[in-house]
């Protein structure tokens, strides 16, 4: 069966939806992604396996990593949530790139917030390279790609104009209708719409 | 056509080689006739060369300037990576040259700084291949040595064993670059190591 592997943060992985408040219960909290998360249903209506890497505070420089890292068999389709782009200025680039102090608690003390140095300028084409990369990345390897805009700061961040990167419209203005547990993330009708969107272009991309 | 198009910092550039030498005044002034690129422009027999190297240039500035070049069919694209440090006193801004900042060389995370300069180094060459122009990247100064690649960086167009410093048989009028013979031998060197890949 051929594979939908998503990479995002915790939008993606479905934080706080109903089957993740059944495994904080057990002690895990939102340690699995979500079966009701919009991977899981575009996968579904597609007939594919879903592998949902998302991980909850991803930064985009770690979702860039986690794409070069991965395994990717020649039937793949690839779904990239982008994140939020803040979190990129919080992250250090060690062997494994994880993330330096995430948000909220070490604000203060990080470097990430050396005003001098992260302007929004600089924030947004750092974004940006790690989004182009990652689809020049999955061209070369001829792996079907499908980028979701659906955080905010794609539609408050200038895009550096000599990046053409290739991004579908999810303004979450429009398709988040319901909250999750934490009444902060997307619910799981929200999620449904989302994946049923994304199957759709998906179908027309494919011609099924 | 055919155009070997160059990248790099003053040893691509041939900084103080003697056709630089006269002018001391290093902002505007052209690439030598001696440096690498020229010679080997001539052992491949491409059409134009466009030797756009900058002195003091960093990883960064060139995979924005790989970016945002006007590529052609056919063309050929040598990049003679520089100094990993320098990549991290750069801040970038919306559609233009990355500026520099007061970072302090010293303070830099050596670690943290080589990943950076290597996803620089892969996302050129991955951007070059995905617009089909043939490329190869020259691990021309020691920073590769002392920096490993991560595993999971994997970029195949930069050739190993392609470093400058057994090519130093003579040296620049500034006692430090590389000399005219130098930057010759380099050139046939890499000529050895592209030849039977090279299409134009």
């Amino acid at each position: 069966m051929p594979r939908l592997v998503a990479f995002g943060c915790s939008f993606t992985q479905g934080w706080d939806l109903h089957d993740q408040y059944i495994l904080e219960r057990q002690g895990y909290y939102n340690s699995q992604p979500s079966n009701f998360a919009y991977p899981k249903i575009c996968a579904k209506l597609l007939n594919y396996e879903c592998v949902n890497l998302a991980k909850g505070g991803n930064s985009n420089i770690e979702i860039l990593s986690s794409i070069l890292k991965f395994n990717f068999e020649s039937d793949d389709i690839c779904v990239v949530g982008w994140s939020f782009f803040d979190r990129i200025n919080f992250v250090k680039y060690n062997e494994d790139i994880h993330n330096f102090d995430r948000l909220p608690y070490h604000i203060k003390n990080s470097e990430g917030l050396d005003s001098s140095v992260n302007t929004d300028s600089n924030t947004s084409l750092k974004n940006y390279y790690a989004i182009h990369h990652a689809e020049c990345y999955l061209k070369n390897k001829n792996i079907k790609y499908y980028g979701l805009k659906w955080v905010h700061d794609f539609y408050t961040f200038i895009k550096p104009s000599f990046l053409h990167v290739k991004l579908l419209d999810f303004n979450p203005r429009t398709l988040i209708s319901d909250k999750a547990g934490d009444n902060r993330h997307p619910g799981i009708k929200s999620h449904k719409l989302i994946g049923e969107k994304l199957c759709e272009i998906i179908k027309s991309d494919l011609n099924v | 056509m055919s155009r070997l198009i160059t990248f790099g910092s003053s040893v691509t550039k041939g900084f103080d080689l003697p056709d630089q030498w006269a002018k001391h005044d290093y902002s505007n002034i052209r690439p030598s006739i001696y440096a690498w690129p020229n010679v080997l422009n001539n052992l491949l027999k491409t059409d134009t060369l466009l030797n756009l190297a900058e002195n003091g240039e960093n990883n960064l500035s060139i995979l924005y300037k790989v970016l945002n070049f006007n590529w052609q069919e056919k063309d050929i694209c040598i990049i003679g990576w520089g100094y990993f440090y320098r990549s991290e006193t750069l801040k970038l801004r919306y559609n233009v040259l990355p500026l520099f900042t007061n970072t302090d060389p010293n303070n830099i995370d050596v670690d943290d700084n080589a990943i950076k300069n290597y996803l620089y180094i892969q996302h050129t060459h991955l951007y070059l291949r995905s617009i089909n122009v043939q490329s190869f990247g020259l691990k021309t100064l020691d920073d590769f040595d002392r920096n490993k690649c991560p595993d999971y960086i994997k970029i195949p167009e930069l050739l190993d064993d392609s470093g400058i410093e057994n090519c130093y048989v003579d040296l620049a009028n500034d006692k430090h670059h590389p000399g005219v013979e130098s930057h010759e031998l380099y050139a046939k060197k890499i000529y050895e190591r592209i030849k039977d890949y090279v299409i134009h």
